[in-house]
């Protein structure tokens, strides 16, 4: 049996820094956006296309 | 579940057109996402990067924690400062958590990004429950990286399909090849 081609294979893990800094220290499991900020966000984002019409550069 | 608060975080937003880079910043500061920063194209977000490097206090922040970068940008587009980010010497961290945002979404595309360490993918046009998404997998489902011979970024594998086989590696955080990083 021929040998297996040998590849070099680092992993990196990390602490979950930014789970830290948006749920506080210690933070478990899944967390969500707030329903106010995200509703304000997605209103925010809407009023664009009404402000700018779609064809313009970028869009 | 616990609700996430953003005022922590600093945002890089590098985009060549004035009018997506505005609304990005828009919609980001609506996430309440504490700095929010922005260059025109990939070379002045590298010089930025160098620059919260060298001079923290006169780029106005000390380490950026997300990336959200346009692929289509002159002179370097999103793709090169990605490389540059993943790979080069001078990056001040190559395991920050890279956004590719596009107007192209092709298979082809993706896979290309996806080698060269992109973390998510975000396609043009977006609703701002896209961008949620893309920042909280970046925070809930942090990836391990792996460095091979030709790659280094995220691992590619998401699936967690079961293996039948016999000789299983089984990689644990204590594991030879395994190295923990801090900071």
């Amino acid at each position: 049996m021929a040998d297996k081609p040998k590849i070099q294979v680092r992993f990196y893990r990390f602490q979950n820094r930014l789970k830290e800094k948006a749920g506080g220290a210690g933070a478990q499991g899944t967390g969500s956006i707030p329903e106010d900020v995200l509703a304000q966000a997605t209103e925010a984002l809407e009023r664009w296309p009404r402000i700018i019409p779609i064809g313009w550069p970028g869009c | 579940m616990a609700d996430y608060n953003f005022e922590r975080f600093a945002v890089l937003v590098v985009e060549d057109s004035a009018f997506m880079r505005t609304m990005m910043l828009n919609a980001l500061k609506s996430l309440r996402i504490g700095v929010t920063k922005t260059c025109n194209d990939g070379g002045e977000a590298i010089e930025f990067m160098q620059l919260m490097q060298s001079d923290p206090m006169k780029a106005g922040v000390q380490k950026i924690d997300i990336i959200m970068s346009n692929w289509a940008m002159s002179p370097v587009d999103g793709m090169m400062f990605l490389r540059w980010v993943r790979r080069h010497k001078d990056s001040p961290d190559r395991f920050i958590p890279f956004l590719m945002i596009t107007g192209y979404s092709a298979e082809s595309r993706i896979h290309e990004a996806r080698d060269l360490g992109v973390t998510e993918f975000l396609c043009k046009p977006f609703a701002i429950k896209a961008i949620c998404e893309k920042v909280l997998a970046v925070v809930d489902r942090p990836r391990q990286f792996v460095h091979t011979r030709d790659y280094f970024g995220p691992d590619r594998r998401r699936n967690k399909l079961e293996f039948e086989g016999p000789e299983r590696r089984k990689l644990t955080d204590d594991s030879a090849v395994v190295e923990i990083v801090r900071g």
